[in-house]
């Protein structure tokens, strides 16, 4: 070995250019590596993944292509005006999420990741890191923004027979858009940090809360709550006014409604041109103030990110054991009557995931997001009430919930079992049978996932007054789809356990996860819809439509049986995976 | 060279570090010894711009950490205790990726680096697959890289197999040869005796001991104890 004069060549400090194309680079290194890897060895997880979005982006489109025709055709309600207001509703609610999800990406991809405490120790600019860290949670929420979004967009652009240039424009428009509140929610991030981390995480905690709440209640009360007898023209009007809060001036959701619909707009003659360059205007508009949000922000991180990290890193840490103590104790007090076993494992997996807040927050989001889209249907349903559109919605609500369980149950529970067996000598010198664990897994699973996705359910069909017996249907699909999930994610995750990775996220990736999200969504689609199809059906039936096809009595039958089947098979999943889980669970060695 | 100036720093009430005076001149490999939880990782944390001081100033090269941070890292290299590498990379591409980040271009260094610890085997596979032992080659390859003048390392040995610790060990001592100032921590005495210039003994965030072996040795001589009896007997008062 031969020791080197250490200061050969002096070390130099990159400017922002080069800094810039290092970061790029370290970027697409990673982004190749991890496709081609995709490719190589889960080319079923990829395509499975693609297929998923395609069917939500398609069942959306379906939806708003739907409701649009009908809008045209039946209700004549059909006015720019309208059409506006649902845009702005959407795309400010839209807008909001954006905002929460990417100040709580940009939380943990900054001040909790390992990355970026090694990106610290090395001489790249905190601008840097910023904007490394900031281009990845606008990649991340954006293209759920836009899976979400677009599908409105293309379906209005149909409707309305909008000119070539809608489309092209439509995709500029979006991205701009998407780069405004994540700035904005990078800028509250860093901020609150800085000045917020010394203070008592409780404090923290209920001071968020209480700002959510007052968010939450001025949405409802500008939007929801009426005096007006519902339908009457009073009604109506008001429900205008309210609605128009959404179309401040302010809001770059505004603005990308506005160069939307101008870009849509045809007119004749020769007055056309102006449609064009009013969108371009708007376009305009939304990325100059995208990327005044940027500098802004990360010029923010320039001054403050690293003494908001050592802020962070040396607060006062909240005593764990107290803290959510009464949580606990809830729990317990729910559970008194369970076996004993069964509870205190069902206690410590609440408490494994509650401590977790960066995943179970990002959950939290995306429910958040369904609900704001169940809203956003209710206000379409406002200005044009038509029943049959409303029930077909209320289907596919069911479906999406649906999805969205089963990637939580990859996520989280499939994961659970490997995990646990990693760490079995600690479970499996206990004094309980093996399939005790199984069995408090499944449970926790089932109730975990049922109590928030029944509630949402609930709402959805509250908002969209659906009759008795079809919210019952649905909480019954819903009741079956949490108990089915749960027990293919603990039977699959007994089966196929993975005891080398650490990372949840990793187990959840390999070749069980992808099988069990490919099993979820088969069971899900069978489960609505041989159950709530049937059900829909018949409500169609009653209210006057395709009753030259079919039969109210027939209908009903259809509908008994639907539910029948699916109750069958969801009980006969649940044993059957269960079964096979015991099975392999008591014969894993560890 | 490193210099701490009446350094204080706590989490929330806990002091962890207490007025701490330190100078590590260059060329020194320095050993810094501590029971657990005695302020050895924030001692250095502060020194790589990871924590700032509560008082005091920590200089690296003559750069205040805290008000020159990019000047100050690019002088220094840190070896955490639990080191992070990109899963996606291969290692030859890690090492790409740290010379370009000290703006040097060619590879000849990272092939320099890749020869001194044997890792031409496995350098181009991606890091996610690597055994402890390799990862901490590749993160020592990255720290000397840049042929850094100041090197923080939290103890280096922990998982390494006893070749790999004779090689470190090597390593650590040729690069103060050299002229680099090198602050180590550990927990073993004897590799704190064998390569260490001076030794210095934390408890409880303060300095409970400082000087070279020779002064360590003269002290045990004094109170008729063994270099462990000593530490142990220091260590243990706080508690
Ligand atoms: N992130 C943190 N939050 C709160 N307290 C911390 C944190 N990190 C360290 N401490 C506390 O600061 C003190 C010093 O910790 P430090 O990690 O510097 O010790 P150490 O000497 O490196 O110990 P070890 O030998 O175990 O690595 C300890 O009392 C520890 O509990
Ligand atoms: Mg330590």
């Amino acid at each position: 070995m031969s020791p080197e004069s250490p200061i050969a060549e002096p070390p130099r400090l990159l400017n922002l250019v080069e800094e810039a194309r290092l970061y790029r680079w370290l970027h697409r290194s990673i982004l190749k590596t991890t496709l081609r890897e995709l490719l190589a060895t889960s080319r079923l997880r990829a395509s499975l993944a693609a297929f998923m979005s395609m069917v939500i982006w398609v069942a959306l489109f379906f939806i708003m292509l739907e409701g649009f025709f009908f809008l045209q055709k039946e209700a004549g309600a059909f006015t720019q005006e309208t059409v506006e207001k649902v845009f702005n509703i959407f795309y400010a609610s839209l807008m909001i999420m954006l905002f929460f999800s990417s100040a709580i990406l940009l939380y943990g991809g900054i001040y909790q990741s390992q990355e970026v405490r090694f990106l610290m120790t090395t001489p790249t600019s905190p601008e840097r890191i910023f904007q490394y860290k900031f281009s990845e949670a606008v990649f991340l929420s954006g293209w759920g923004f836009i899976l979400i979004g677009s599908p409105m967009l293309v379906a209005y652009g149909i409707v309305v027979g909008a000119n070539w240039y809608y489309y092209v424009l439509l995709l500029p428009l979006m991205i701009a858009f998407a780069f405004i509140p994540t700035g904005l929610g990078a800028i509250v991030c860093l901020a609150t940090v800085h000045f917020f981390a010394p203070l008592r995480r409780p404090i923290v905690v209920v001071s968020a809360l209480t700002v959510f709440g007052l968010v939450a209640w001025s949405v409802w009360t500008v939007f929801f709550s009426r005096q007006n007898e519902l339908l009457t023209p009073e009604w109506f009007e008001e429900t205008m006014i309210r609605l128009s809060t959404a179309e401040n001036r302010l809001f770059p959701s505004w603005w990308l409604c506005s160069g939307i619909l101008e870009a849509a707009r045809s007119e004749s003659g020769r007055l056309e041109y102006q449609s064009w360059a009013q969108a371009i205007l708007f376009f305009a508009l939304l990325a100059s103030n995208a990327l005044f949000l940027q500098m802004i922000a990360s010029l923010l991180a320039g001054r403050i990110l690293f003494v908001s990290y050592n802020r962070l890193q040396t607060a006062v840490r909240h005593r764990r054991t107290i803290g959510f103590r009464w949580l606990d104790q809830w729990m317990t007090k729910i559970l008194s009557s369970s076996p004993t076993a069964i509870r205190l494992l069902l206690i410590k997996d609440f408490r494994l995931v509650r401590r977790d807040p960066l995943q179970w927050a990002q959950f939290l989001i995306f429910f958040g997001l369904v609900g704001l889209y169940f809203l956003n249907i209710k206000s379409i349903q406002d200005a044009a009430p038509f029943a049959g559109w409303v029930n077909l919605v209320s289907f596919l609500n069911l479906l999406v919930v649906g999805l969205i369980l089963s990637t939580f149950t990859t996520r989280f529970i499939f994961p659970m079992i490997s995990l646990e067996g990693q760490k079995f000598w600690i479970l499996g010198l206990l004094p309980i049978e093996r399939e005790t664990i199984l069995r408090g897994k499944f449970l926790f699973a089932s109730i975990g996932t049922f109590l928030p996705s029944s509630l949402l359910i609930l709402l959805s069909d509250s908002l969209l007054q659906l009759p008795g017996t079809i919210v019952a249907v649905h909480e019954l699909v819903c009741l079956l789809l949490c108990a089915g999930l749960a027990a293919i994610a603990v039977g699959l995750g007994a089966s196929i356990p993975n005891l080398r990775a650490i990372s949840p996220s990793k187990i959840a990736s390999g070749f069980g996860g992808t099988l069990n999200l490919v099993l979820s969504a088969v069971y899900i689609i069978f489960i609505v819809g041989v159950a709530a199809g049937p059900c829909h059906l018949d409500a169609l039936v009653g209210l006057g439509h395709l009753s030259e096809f079919f039969s109210p009595e027939k209908t009903q039958t259809a509908m008994l049986i639907g539910i029948l089947i699916a109750v069958a098979v969801g009980i006969w999943t649940v044993y059957f995976m269960l079964r096979i889980g015991f099975r392999a669970f008591r014969q894993m060695e560890f | 060279m490193i210099e701490y100036h009446g350094v204080s720093r706590s989490y929330g009430d806990r002091l962890a570090v207490d007025h701490l005076d330190l100078s590590i001149p260059a060329g020194e490999l320095f050993a810094f010894l501590g029971p657990n939880g005695a302020g050895k990782t924030t001692t250095m944390k502060m020194a790589v711009g990871l924590l700032q001081p509560n008082q005091g100033h920590v200089r690296v090269c003559g750069h205040d950490v805290a008000k020159e941070p990019r000047e100050a890292k690019s002088k220094l290299s840190y070896v955490p205790d639990e080191p992070h590498l990109y899963d996606k990379l291969t290692g030859r591409e890690f090492l790409q990726f740290i010379s370009d980040m000290y703006g040097m271009h060619g590879t000849e260094h990272a092939d320099c680096e890749i020869e001194r610890f044997g890792m031409g085997k496995f350098i181009d596979e991606l890091t996610e697959t690597y055994s402890h032992g390799m990862k901490q080659r590749l993160v020592f390859a990255s720290a000397f890289l840049h042929k850094p003048e100041v090197l923080v390392v939290d103890e280096p040995m922990v998982g390494l197999d006893p070749q790999n610790i004779r090689l470190v060990k090597d390593i650590l001592r040729a690069q103060a040869a050299a002229g680099t100032t090198v602050f180590m921590s550990t927990h073993a005495l004897e590799i704190a005796e064998e390569i260490g210039d001076r030794i210095g003994i934390i408890v409880g965030g303060r300095i409970r001991f400082l000087g070279t072996l020779a002064d360590l040795k003269e002290k045990c001589r004094q109170q008729n104890s063994t270099l462990e009896e000593m530490f142990l007997e220091m260590t243990h008062e706080e508690n």
